[in-house]
């Protein structure tokens, strides 16, 4: 997974996402979200292949009851 | 008739019931209250009394024919304004939903509605929910009824200052990244973010469905009570809802005594103004007075889950948002169309990675915690800053700033963790301090139960500001 997040990244996204950016927009984000993407980058979660978005309400429920 | 500024929603509810005074009457108080403050702290978007009161002599004949709707019988309220009603305006804090007329009622309001309150007026949000601070470049900002050159927080904005002055006894607001909790610390009063799952959202304002949670802003932990004891519980039209436990208004009432307190050793003990950090001593000095077990916990690395959290948030929202940033991005206030655009820049693995650890760092967190029932945090390093100082508009360092104002916040939103605000003190220049009790999954009731305990033995949450 990519660690850092360029303007060239976002511009590209952003036209496939058909979502107008000005001049500058590209740019800013890169700066405003990159940090965030590095730190989970960062972490280097390692995930099983049967993980999906559901394991959590599987994790939650199992409090049910105790 | 009784101040009701010194009264709890509990005691409104009794008071009515009694018929200590009558519905008209307390709205007719409202009424007069709201106008006097509303020019200072800008909590209504919309105030309805013909209607208001017009509700509030129907509930009085009812009554007086012995037919009470339900637990909340003649209580006039108000919500934030994504909360939908059919047929009403629900802008949503936005130039973007200008006039837009909602074509269904809210699971949440219609339950709060059969349990016997009405509706008085509509309070000011953030725009779409998505800004922590209470700044509005559509409806101005909401301002802190302690000192209204403060900020609320967000992005339940006025309902944090609403029941702060009291114009209402209670208020729902939502949390997808502290939007209850913030506003609860910033303004002095209790809130209350449920389970993920134990209130629907059916009907209302959409920004994360992976972490929107619906709940209350109060004057009391036992308000919260009342209130999660009428929303919550299942929805067909909301299924996470399903196969949530009902509520188990019992254990609101059960001894905090032997109940296990856990205090972070890191992330949410660090870089706090002194006033907070006093607060947070004082707050476990008055748990341990209480008979709770306090020790201290070592919780995984808060930093990863907050950036899971964002990534979540970030890609979620643009994606609601899509079609009118392709068609009407100029409607929108600039920092959040900004951050909506943000979402554009974390690739589909990056999300789907983040939302599916969503598990296993909840299982991480319980192993971490082992049979804690309870963890103690401060909601914010600081005390409500000021407007201006906050003021960032859609400059690049608003990103940045945001993200330290719902720094405690985040990581409870992805782990789907209940949690309770609740007013532990004051700083030094007079504005309010909050504590976060972040409980175990669907263990929304031992908060309640904690929180009436700790509300027993203090009277922070029984402070009112004055207009100033």
């Amino acid at each position: 997974m990519p660690d850092n997040i360029s303007p060239d990244r976002v511009t590209a996204v952003a036209a496939a996402a058909r979502v107008p950016l000005a001049p500058n927009d590209a740019a800013r984000i890169a700066r405003a979200v990159a940090p965030v993407a590095a730190r989970f980058a960062a972490a280097k979660v390692n995930l099983p292949l049967e993980t999906e978005p559901a394991s959590f309400v599987a994790v939650q429920r199992r409090e049910i009851g105790q | 008739m009784n101040d009701p500024a010194d009264l709890t929603l509990t005691e409104i509810a009794g008071a009515l019931r009694r018929r200590a005074f009558s519905s008209a009457e307390l709205t007719r108080w409202m009424l007069e209250r709201i106008e006097r403050w509303q020019p200072a702290i800008n909590a209504f978007v919309r105030i309805e009394a013909d209607e208001a009161l017009a509700a509030a002599k129907a509930a009085d004949r009812a009554l007086a024919r012995g037919k009470a709707k339900g637990p909340l019988h003649g209580v006039p309220l108000a919500h934030k304004d994504m909360y939908y009603v059919k047929g009403k305006v629900s802008e949503c804090g936005s130039k973007v939903r200008a006039g837009w007329v909602a074509p269904a009622t809210s699971t949440a309001l219609a339950r709060l509605y059969a349990a016997g309150s009405f509706r008085i007026g509509a309070l000011h949000m953030s725009e779409f929910a998505y800004s922590p601070t209470g700044h509005n470049s559509y409806l101005g900002p909401a301002c802190n009824a302690w000192d209204p050159r403060c900020i609320t927080g967000g992005s339940s904005s006025g309902s944090g200052t609403a029941v702060a002055a009291r114009l209402v006894p209670a208020a729902l607001g939502s949390d997808t990244g502290g939007s209850i909790r913030l506003p609860a610390h910033f303004c002095g009063v209790t809130g209350f973010k449920p389970t993920y799952g134990r209130v629907s959202r059916a009907n209302a304002l959409p920004l994360s469905f992976t972490l929107d949670t619906v709940g209350p802003l109060t004057v009391s932990a036992e308000d919260a009570g009342l209130i999660m004891g009428i929303i919550a519980g299942p929805d067909p039209l909301d299924p996470t809802t399903l196969g949530a436990p009902p509520w188990n208004a019992k254990r609101t009432r059960a001894s905090p005594k032997g109940l296990k307190i856990g205090v972070p050793t890191r992330f949410y003990v660090e870089d706090l103004e002194p006033d907070i950090a006093a607060a947070l001593d004082a707050s476990i000095a008055t748990l341990r007075k209480l008979g709770t077990k306090i020790s201290k916990i070592e919780l995984p690395d808060q930093t990863v889950v907050s950036a899971a959290a964002l990534i979540v948030l970030a890609v979620e929202a643009t994606s609601a948002h899509a079609p009118w940033l392709r068609t009407r991005a100029a409607d929108y206030g600039p920092q959040v169309r900004n951050r909506l655009q943000n979402g554009l820049a974390y690739s589909a693995l990056e999300y789907l990675e983040a939302l599916r650890w969503r598990g296993p760092a909840l299982a991480a967190h319980l192993d971490a915690i082992g049979d804690v029932d309870v963890v103690i945090a401060p909601v914010s390093r600081s005390v409500a800053p000021t407007i201006s100082a906050t003021d960032l508009g859609g400059v690049p360092e608003a990103e940045a700033a945001i993200q330290a104002i719902t720094r405690f916040m985040r990581p409870t939103n992805f782990l789907g963790l209940p949690s309770l605000v609740v007013p532990a003190g004051q700083s030094q220049s007079g504005l309010p301090i909050g504590m976060q009790l972040i409980g175990r999954p669907f263990g929304d009731e031992a908060l309640i139960a904690l929180g009436r305990a700790f509300q027993a033995a203090t009277d922070h949450h029984r402070r009112v500001p004055a207009l100033q």
